[in-house]
């Protein structure tokens, strides 16, 4: 896995590539709380290249959202695969997540 | 009868999970698996062995944990043998998936996914082992 991260004005960006599991997923957890620990109150999840994700992946992503919200902050994700979606509906995870289709939608969140 | 069968083994280590998935991508696409079939298969097994290394062991030692995988007229069955705690996935509680999300809880979502994805799960405690056997219908082509 491979992690990019972005600044676009106050919006953190993180690009996720490869997998997102139980080995590589606590590398995405301190990277999140990094920057939430820097003051970062808006991010979007890019996940174009994100070819896998296993609960692992989307206990961080719940965590990550309960800390933003406890902070009155906001996290958009974006351009999901279609099996990485399913993941996530099957989950449950859609209905409180924001998700949204471009990386230009999730912009325009903010 | 078209049948296929694969057996392998790995230690209790997230470490092997990279290998996990590849020995089960090589066997998917040997099989003529479906993508969205092949993913969900990679994710089924990735929770199930996650869980026997994260909460199946007490000690510090190596164990081995055994995952055969058939498929036989488009059903794949999925057995999974550790020598770890009991535990059965059949009889955890499921998960709450209507609650708010600050009432969400972290725990849990790896046995519902498998739960969703599988349309048989069986556990069996046999000789301080726990066998663990899904099965799926798999995609027509």
């Amino acid at each position: 896995m491979e992690i990019i991260e972005e600044k676009n004005n106050e919006i953190n960006i993180f690009k996720i590539k490869g997998r997102l599991d139980s080995k590589t997923s606590p590398e995405f957890e301190e990277k999140i709380v990094e920057s939430s620990k820097d003051g970062a109150k808006n991010m979007i999840f890019d996940f174009k290249d994100l070819e896998y994700i296993s609960s692992a992946g989307l206990r961080v992503i719940l965590k990550a959202t309960k800390e933003m919200k406890r902070t009155n902050g906001v996290i958009v994700l974006c351009s999901m695969q279609d099996y990485v979606k399913e993941v996530f509906e099957i989950a449950g995870f859609d209905t409180f997540l924001s998700i949204e289709e471009t990386f230009d939608d999730a912009l325009k969140k903010f | 009868m078209n049948t296929a069968n694969l057996s392998l083994e790995f230690t209790n280590d997230l470490d092997e999970l990279e290998n996990l998935s590849r020995n089960v991508e090589i066997f998917c696409k040997a099989n003529g698996l479906t993508r969205r079939n092949a993913f969900a298969l990679n994710l089924v097994i990735d929770e199930v062995f996650t869980n026997i290394v994260s909460y199946g062991f007490n000690d510090k030692k190596e164990h081995r944990i055994k995952i055969d995988l058939r498929i036989i007229n488009g059903e794949l069955t999925v057995r999974v043998e550790d020598d770890g705690v009991p535990f059965d996935p059949t009889a955890a509680p499921k998960t709450d998936l209507c609650c708010s999300i600050e009432d969400r809880k972290i725990g849990g979502i790896g046995l519902h996914i498998i739960n969703q994805i599988m349309n048989i799960i069986i556990y069996k405690r046999v000789k301080d082992k726990n066998i663990l056997v899904l099965k799926k219908c798999l995609d027509k082509k």
